[in-house]
């Protein structure tokens, strides 16, 4: 892996030398930083298992299987490269974390910052003192204080204990009285077992969401509190709440024109039909009918918590955001480094996606046009060994945007032939 | 039977798929296709609860043409359960019209599907209908289910079905005079499941019946097969096969065709396609018998029958025979392929210009063993144009004899399946693989035969991996579905749509 890296790497390095760009890819596919953190994480699980508990021993069951899954899932995201070590950008991260523990009188000890590849606008706590960012955060803030305020969100989730207590709490409510007298009366039932089975299930599948939505409302004002020690902007707070409210949006798009002006070089002509798809049968998608999915959102919708923070800080805001040094050369690089991110994660398709979105800004771009290439050469031998629906998502009526499915069609439609001459025109 | 393969497998994967889909058991499954074969979506039966005796909640999922979940729906359904047999099952069959799609649904016991009733989905407000049948010449909407073992031929309906550019039909069969069941028929039901016409054919004092099987219709006309068979015997055929013009709008026969020469020849149809003004009537013939069967054995070669659509006269017939193939191919005069056996014919497409694309295979029928497939181009004097072989694995099923049809019915041809992919171009696919073979090495190979700007050209797909097993399926227009169940215990199952290059 660490050679494929070496490669990809130069590849991009040589964009730098060539091209006059400030930009020198991460590693995100280290063995060593793999290997480290399968290590340390393996030994911190087995001490949380270890750990006593007051619960009875059907509680102590659940909460195992629980936590037996999530560790499970956070290995595997390990082992599969999903975290980047990087000289700057973790201990930066770390840094950030450290100043609103510090500040806020909260040891550090036991925290830790990890930054995801994922390209997704969000950030997470497992529970075990560890906080996620996803690299997709640096696409969507704008200065440093919408990060921090992110940051100081999710320490509130672990200071104040959420995810164990989540499990506890379902695991005490799964073992009650009430829920086993209710199971002992389900098996009994000669007819409709599964129907009251699922009933009481989604009651407390309720519950508990109700609690985890609650917990997002604390989390954000006791966040705010720590946030509001570092002494940043407040504002920083509402304005990175409505950009997650509209992180499913897609900002631009590609039309069919764009495609004439980026592909037709080197005889190669974009035909109307590249870009059709058999008209579906089917014009409407209902939501799941098997529970209200509104009432399961975990997170209430951003315009609510929004609403709940501009009344903690009485809408008294200061003009001036902070962003270091380090920051903007984050941002700087955000949008190629995503690019890249996709790529390592094989997520050609998307990765070439994003790359043409930019590239029709900005078509003398060396490093745009070299991801091009590579991903171009990555779909053409998909396509050859069938296997193009690993890297390109799958046409998609129902969550897709209509650009990103006219762009799905497009790799699918061309030619081989046309493929060939594509990459052609890419290759440096 | 794709998602019978699709659905039905219990590794771990696609039990975690399905399990994504619904938390209940898995019954059954259909693809739903347009009129020209293409794939539009995906019907999925499950089994939520037993809510009462003989009776079970089922939820439903529809999935598009790309997999994606359009609805899901509960419906409550019987199941049948006497103290002799249980139902292990309720099976869909499903066909489209327009916006709606009609499920026929059946107890499965033992092997045989019993107590069929109907229901329709429109899928422009993804509404269920109640169920409904067609029992002693009503249709009953809602009936009350009564299934004592005395009483199952009040609960089992006759034929319902969707014609293209028709819409709902009944087709009643049963003769009965105690219960003045006099005559068989053909009734089209509209939107509101009010009868809108009524053919009548054949009579209960008739001493001979038609036995009348759908071949192709559109809003103008509708075409019927017909075999006669003996009053007293309807296992009994006799040497007389015909084929109906109906008007599709006001049900009344516009043509009885009689086939040709049935002293000495005997008719199968392998499609029917209906243009602006023509009915093309394609398919095999052999020499004729008493029963009008067609002998395997006896195969003479293809024919091609041509009707004014508005009268149903005949224009024009055309055949061709397997002997005309000599110095092309090492065939005999009655289609035996040297080493290879007879000709099988499993698609007669009609092309823009008048050509006419041929899909065989040959086989042996004792022991049944299959072999390569021939793709004939036939001109529009049904001459042969082109002439593309593919070979293939043989396939070898010791112990078994069957006739064609049979070896067509249990699915143990190669040719899997076609897409009509528009502007005269067709793909087709075919296993290249030993059945049921454990050979991993052997069981990845498909075939890919397209058919375009007038040329055939094959490629094999080589699914063989290391850690998994793939196996392939059509899929939507100008795509292969495959799915890979892998080695690796609780990975799951990869449903991939594949584009196909040609």
């Amino acid at each position: 892996m660490k050679f494929i890296f070496t490669i990809i790497a130069l590849v991009f390095c040589g964009l730098f030398i060539n091209g006059q760009t400030n930009f020198v890819s991460i590693d995100t596919t280290s063995f060593v930083c793999k290997a480290n953190l399968n290590l340390e994480y393996k030994k911190k699980f087995e001490s949380i298992n270890k750990k006593k508990s007051a619960l009875n021993s059907a509680q102590k069951n659940i909460t195992k299987e629980i936590y037996s899954e999530i560790q499970d899932n956070f290995l595997d995201k390990i082992n599969s490269n999903n975290f980047i070590c990087d000289d700057k950008i973790n201990p930066y991260l770390q840094g950030l974390m450290d100043e609103v523990l510090i500040k806020s009188g909260i040891s550090p000890e036991g925290y830790k910052m990890l930054l995801s590849r994922n390209s997704e606008i969000n950030a997470y706590n497992t529970g075990d003192g560890t906080i996620v960012v996803n690299y997709g955060l640096f696409l969507a803030t704008d200065n440093e204080d919408e990060l921090v305020f992110i940051i100081s969100h999710e320490i509130g989730h672990q200071f104040l204990n959420h995810i164990k207590n989540d499990i506890e709490t379902f695991a005490l409510l799964s073992t009650s009285e009430e829920v086993v007298k209710k199971t002992k009366e389900i098996r009994k039932q000669k007819y409709g077992r599964a129907t009251t089975a699922s009933d009481l299930l989604k009651n407390i599948r309720y519950q508990n969401y109700s609690e985890r939505r609650k917990k997002e409302i604390e989390a954000d004002s006791i966040g705010l509190v720590f946030y509001k020690k570092t002494m940043r902007n407040p504002k920083a707070a509402i304005a990175v709440l409505g950009k997650l409210d509209d992180s499913d949006k897609e900002k631009d798009s590609i039309m069919p024109g764009d495609y004439k002006r980026v592909f037709e070089k080197g005889g190669f002509v974009v035909k109307q039909k590249y870009f059709e798809e058999e008209e579906s049968l089917f014009k409407k998608y209902d939501k799941t009918k098997r529970i209200d999915v509104d009432s399961l959102k975990t997170h209430p919708d951003c315009i609510t918590r929004v609403k709940l923070l501009k009344d903690h800080l009485d809408n008294k805001f200061t003009a001036q955001y902070s962003s270091s040094n380090s920051f903007l050369e984050i941002k700087k690089n955000s949008a190629y480094q995503n690019l890249f991110n996709l790529f390592t994660a094989e997520k050609y398709g998307l990765s070439l996606y994003e790359a043409l979105k930019l590239y029709k800004n900005d078509s003398e771009n060396p490093i745009l046009k070299n991801i091009i290439y590579l991903n171009f050469t990555k779909i053409y031998a998909s396509r050859g060994s069938y296997t193009i629906n690993r890297y390109v998502p799958t046409h998609d009526n129902l969550h897709n945007t209509a650009s990103l499915n006219r762009f799905i069609s497009f790799v699918n439609n061309i030619k081989m032939t046309d493929l060939e001459i594509i990459i052609n025109n890419f290759k440096s | 039977m794709l998602l019978l393969c699709f659905f039905c497998c219990t590794s771990y994967g696609q039990i975690t798929n399905l399990s994504k889909l619904s938390k209940g058991k898995f019954y059954s499954s259909d693809v739903i296709k347009d009129e020209k074969n293409n794939i539009k979506g995906y019907f999925i039966l499950f089994e939520s609860d037993k809510v009462a005796k003989e009776t079970v909640e089922l939820e439903y999922v529809v999935l598009d043409e790309n997999l994606t979940k359009v609805t899901n729906g509960f419906m409550t359904e019987m199941k049948y359960e006497s103290w002799l047999i249980d139902a292990e099952k309720i099976t869909v069959g499903v066909s489209l019209y327009k916006n709606k799609l009609l499920l026929e649904l059946a107890d499965y016991a033992n092997g045989v599907s019993l107590f069929q009733r109907y229901r329709i989905l429109d899928v422009v407000t993804n509404e269920m209908s109640k169920p409904f049948d067609f029992i002693k010449g009503s249709l009953r909407l809602n009936p009350v289910f009564d299934r004592k073992n005395s009483n199952m031929s009040n609960n089992m309906s006759e034929n319902i079905s969707f014609y293209d550019g028709v819409g709902m039909m009944v087709h009643s069969k049963t003769l009965n005079k105690k219960e003045g069941r006099t005559k068989r028929y053909l009734a089209h039901y509209n939107d509101d499941l009010k009868e809108e016409w009524k053919y009548e054919y054949s009579e209960v004092e008739d001493k001979k019946k038609k036995i009348l099987t759908y071949l192709a219709s559109d809003e103008d006309v509708i075409v019927l097969f017909n075999r006669y068979t003996k009053n007293n015997n309807e296992g009994t055929y006799l040497p007389e096969v015909s084929t109906l013009f109906l008007d599709a709008k006001k049900g009344t026969l516009r043509k009885e065709f009689q086939f040709p020469e049935l002293d000495k020849f005997s008719y199968r149809v392998v499609d029917c396609v209906i243009t602006n003004d023509k009915v093309y009537l394609m398919g095999n013939y052999a020499k004729g018998n008493k029963y009008a069967s067609l002998d395997d054995t006896e195969n003479i070669g293809l024919y091609k029958l041509v009707f004014n659509k508005k009268t149903g006269e005949l224009l024009d017939k055309n055949y061709f025979k397997w002997e005309s193939l000599v110095g092309k191919l090492d065939i005999k005069k009655n289609g035996y392929v040297r080493k290879e056996g007879q000709l099988y014919t499993h698609n007669m497409l009609l092309k823009s210009d008048g050509n006419i694309i041929a899909v065989t295979e040959a086989f042996i029928n004792k022991p049944i063993i299959t072999n390569n497939m021939y793709f004939l181009e036939l001109d529009d004097k049904f001459e042969v144009k082109d002439l593309f072989e593919v070979t293939k694995f043989r396939n070898k099923f010791p112990g078994t004899n069957a006739y064609s049809s049979d070896i067509k019915n249990y699915g143990m041809f190669d040719f899997i399946d076609y897409q009509d992919l528009g502007d005269d171009e067709f793909l087709f696919f075919l296993n290249d693989n030993e059945k049921k073979s454990k050979n991993r090495k052997k069981s990845t190979l498909y075939g890919i035969v397209s058919y375009s700007d007038g040329k055939f050209k094959r490629q094999t797909l080589d699914l063989k991996t290391e850690t998994s097993n793939i196996k392939a399926y059509n899929s939507k227009k100008g795509y292969l579905m495959l799915v890979e169940n892998f080695d690796e215990k609780n990975k799951s199952t990869e449903f991939r749509l594949e584009k196909i290059n040609y």
